[in-house]
């Protein structure tokens, strides 16, 4: 929800806390602010409401009681001075009928006549513009107004294009709404409507429709303030594919009791803005079907601290109840609240409690060690045997991978996929094993794996069920001959069916790959006493940021005189070769004794080259390899091969 | 430059797998069971019983990737990839209605979003659940300091902010002083110069939860927590890219 910091400084008197303040405290207490965005000597707050929130906080009023609370400074009940007016009475009548109360919580009607459509005064379409609002029209943008100032979704038609009825009632199958943004909508049964009794007005809660547009010579018109069932709203507007402010506001359910008092502000507003000296207003016309309850709400203060776990006095939730400007009265220890009609939000003692405490504040509460767990953990066998199984497998040199769950073809297929490619769920571990293999067999050099050896434990879906499937793959980058996949696979299998002591039976017929039912696996083997946390690998290692550009590979050999050690190779190379070589990799030593009896070393490097932020050319690389070379060469007795 | 001058094949742990670990030790020392469950849920677990309404924009806070229902099951109640690791909170306490309970799930979970480097439709989470009698958000507090100090390996401080989550009542985000700056350096890779960063849900159990499944929520009272693993991973060891985890590619597994 989007406020400008004007619009809710106005409720203050121009004495609120400034954007940046008032970002901390809802931050804190509140709210959280995801932004403050500076315009027309204004900020636009975003501030992140939840569902707890949208019952009473899709609007400034909403957000300005908030920051009243968290600031505990007092706010006026609007942003600005609704004049009263006296004026004479239409003696048009208008009746409100409403078919299906549930769905039709309370419709108000009210007639004003002889308005004039025109241009908002300045101050109201700096407000919308502020908020990345259109300025229609003073009538529209009035009903925009009180929306965004209390919350309440309003409307307005041009009468002398309807009769003096106002009915809601469900569409029948077939029928269509053209809306005001001039989109045909084809209804339902299941859709509700506003209609004069036989043309539909709008579709309830959501948009306008066209047949009572206002046009800039409608002179009398026919305001709605109404309150529609949450489930209802949401539901069709899902269905028809059209998400309004107002379908917003109505599926996060708002009070029915503001109604009243949003017809009252809009009727004063629109007087001001588009009256005439001929404006007549008729009286309300309100049909409250389902009335909505007064709650009481209590909560001790003891019960409190025994959820927030710091002490609260009874002052404390005095104190902060005022804040709330909540009526309360204390019953016994119990400081029961009439629940103010917006906050939906307040119905268990629970909620109480978090209003309690995030006020007088989380930044308070200390420390509670819980006791110690008396009772003997369990091993879950599961946990156990996974880890058993990695590190039998870390020991032969094999990586764990986690691939995907969603692939292209399957037996459980999602409704909604992200992607055709993505439809369903995976059947077996082998198929991205596959994949994992052949991607990784093109890095072998970069990962340092001359034979890419892999694992990979997951879940797989079939029709028959969910199951924990357990795999190893085994794949030669091109080029390698020996060990051949196939023997270091069984040979891996073999160790790992000795160490746990199961014989394995593989489901799938790849010779490089063996796939698992992972709990038919562990079925029959013994419970494990403890889980082995003991410390393994390195564990001070940091990311290195992987790059996108295609690596390069080039070797190079040198003799060297009797003395010179590995360092001493490795340091000409580091020095010359600079960040462009990523990795470096002693292959080969050997001595040989020459036919005039030297004895010297060779010391054989392969030398990987990248860069993080272009392809490198082999002219690039050529020129490092021969400055490698030549500097090598200026050694007395180095000979590069 | 890094270098690699010896033959030996060294130990490469999964860093996902890593933090998992670690998570289960900590939690392990403190008296909690290892829990796992299935992926793929029905509404009921996912939803209804933690308390998240049918037709509710509380279902909007996480996009689910639903199943198409099977024309061989009519009627079957919906299913979905679990979105959360709370449905097993659930789970758990079916099958274990007499508290004490203190356990932790770690496993994947899915959510419908257009991915990027801080996106993923597929991730894993952890998910805690403490019942007792004595519950209350200082006793969460004091179980997540401990974990939070263990796992950066330093002592980190813990803030709530206010929050929502169906599921909890009172429900807060949890912030974790920053381990890499100490305390809002400016330009911080970490924090970005706040100081603090932001690492999980939390709260106290709603009581309908408890009811739900059939244990008295006024004789005892839960704690719940649940945080992203990727995330930690991401944090702890400076990876800058989410999708690299579900990728199969050892150029990141490797380095570690």
């Amino acid at each position: 929800m989007k406020v400008s910091y004007n619009w809710i400084n106005e409720y203050f008197d121009n004495k609120a806390p400034n954007p940046e303040k008032i970002d901390d405290l809802l931050t804190m207490h509140s709210m959280e602010v995801e932004g403050l965005d500076k315009k027309n000597n204004d900020t636009v707050i975003d501030v992140k409401t939840l569902p707890n929130y949208n019952h009473s906080c899709l609007c400034h009023r909403g957000i300005a009681r908030e920051v009243g609370v968290v600031a505990d400074i007092k706010l006026n009940l609007y942003s600005r001075n609704f004049k009263d007016f006296s004026i004479s009475k239409t003696s048009k009548n208008l009746r409100v009928i409403i078919e299906d109360g549930k769905f039709c919580r309370r419709y108000i009607g009210r007639v004003i006549e002889n308005i004039k459509v025109g241009p908002s005064p300045e101050w109201l379409k700096n407000k919308l513009e502020t908020l990345g609002q259109r300025s229609i029209n003073n009538i529209v943008d009035a009903t925009n107004f009180v929306m965004l100032e209390i919350g309440q979704p309003m409307h307005a038609f041009d009468s002398d294009k309807i009769g003096t009825e106002i009915v809601v009632k469900n569409a029948v199958a077939g029928q269509k709404i053209t809306t005001l943004d001039k989109k045909e909508v084809d209804l339902d049964e299941n859709i509700l409507l506003i209609t004069d009794g036989i043309n539909p007005l709008a579709i309830a809660g959501i948009k306008g429709g066209n047949f009572a547009e206002l046009e800039m010579n409608t002179k009398n018109i026919i305001l709605e303030s109404a309150n529609f069932d949450p489930v209802l709203i949401r539901k069709t507007a899902q269905r028809i594919k059209i998400q309004t402010d107002a379908s917003k506001r109505y599926e996060n359910d708002f009070s029915a009791e503001i109604a009243s008092e949003a017809m009252d502000i809009l009727t004063k507003l629109i007087v001001e803005i588009a009256g005439t000296s001929e404006t007549r207003v008729g009286e309300i016309v309100d049909n409250y079907p389902t009335k909505a309850e007064k709650i009481q709400l209590g909560i001790s203060a003891k019960e409190a601290s025994s959820i927030i776990g710091v002490e609260i006095k009874d002052s404390d939730v005095e104190d902060i109840f005022n804040r709330f400007q909540f009526v309360w009265k204390k019953e016994g220890d119990q400081f029961v609240i009439t629940v103010p009609d917006e906050r939906l939000d307040l119905r268990i003692k629970e909620d109480l409690a978090e209003e309690i405490g995030r006020i007088y504040g989380y930044e308070k509460i200390k420390d509670i060690p819980v006791p110690k767990n008396t009772e003997k953990v369990k091993i879950d066998k599961g946990f156990a045997y996974k880890e058993k199984i990695r590190r039998i497998l870390y020991e032969e040199g094999f990586s764990e991978v986690i691939n995907y769950t969603f692939v292209e073809n399957g037996q459980i297929e999602l409704a909604n996929p992200m992607s055709p490619e993505r439809k369903f769920l995976r059947t077996n571990l082998t198929d991205g094993l596959k994949d994992s293999l052949e991607f990784n067999a093109r890095y072998s050099e970069l990962i340092e794996m001359p034979q890419v050896k892999i694992f990979e434990f997951g879940h797989v879906f079939k029709n028959s069920g969910e199951e924990s499937n357990f795999a190893i793959g085994i794949k030669n980058p091109l080029g390698l001959k020996k060990p051949k996949e196939k023997e270091v696979l069984d040979n891996t299998l073999k160790i790992l069916s000795e160490k746990l002591g199961v014989s394995l039976q593989k489901i799938n017929k790849d010779e490089n790959i063996a796939e698992f039912n992972f709990e038919k696996m562990i079925e029959k083997l013994p419970e494990i006493a403890e889980y082995d946390f003991s410390e393994i690998g390195d564990r001070t290692k940091r990311f290195k940021k992987i790059s996108q550009f295609p690596f390069m590979i080039r070797d190079i050999a040198v003799f060297t005189p009797e003395g010179i050690k590995e360092e001493d190779v490795f340091s000409v190379i580091k020095n010359e070769a600079g960040e462009l070589v990523i990795k470096s990799r002693l292959f080969d030593v050997f001595t040989k004794t020459f036919e005039d009896g030297t004895k010297k070393t060779s010391y054989a490097y392969r030398l990987i080259f990248q860069s993080y932020d272009r392809t490198l050319t082999d002219e690039e690389v050529n020129a490092i390899m021969t400055k490698i070379t030549e500097k090598m060469n200026a050694n007395t007795g180095w000979q590069v091969r | 430059m890094n270098t690699n001058n010896s033959d030996k094949e060294s130990v490469h742990i999964h860093p996902i797998t890593r933090v998992i670990n670690d998570i289960n030790k900590i939690f392990f020392e403190m008296g909690f069971n290892l829990t796992d469950g299935p992926e793929l849920e029905t509404e009921y677990y996912n939803f209804d019983a933690l308390n998240v309404p049918k037709d509710h924009p509380a279902r909007d806070m996480q996009d689910t990737f639903w199943i198409k229902p099977s024309k061989d099951m009519p009627g079957v109640e919906r299913r979905l990839l679990r979105t959360q690791t709370s449905a097993m909170q659930v789970h758990y306490m079916e099958e274990n209605k007499n508290p004490p309970i203190r356990i932790i799930c770690p496993g994947k979970t899915y959510r419908k979003e257009a991915t990027d480097a801080t996106h993923e439709m597929q991730f894993q989470q952890f998910e805690g659940l403490y019942v007792d009698k004595e519950v209350s958000l200082a006793t969460l507090k004091s179980v997540l300091n401990v974990f939070f100090d263990k796992f950066f390996e330093k002592d980190v401080d813990i803030r709530f902010r206010p929050s929502y989550f169906p599921f909890v009542e009172p429900g807060a985000e949890i912030d974790i002083s920053c381990f890499k700056c100490n305390g809002g350096e400016a330009g911080c890779p970490v924090c970005k110069g706040t100081g603090w960063v932001e690492v999980m849900g939390a709260g106290v159990v709603h009581p309908k939860v408890l009811n739900n499944v059939g244990i008295d929520s006024n004789k005892w009272k839960g704690f719940a927590f649940g945080g992203g693993i990727e995330r930690l991973a991401m944090l702890k060891y400076g990876i800058d890219d989410i999708r690299l985890f579900n990728s199969g590619d050892l150029r990141l597994v490797n380095q570690f």
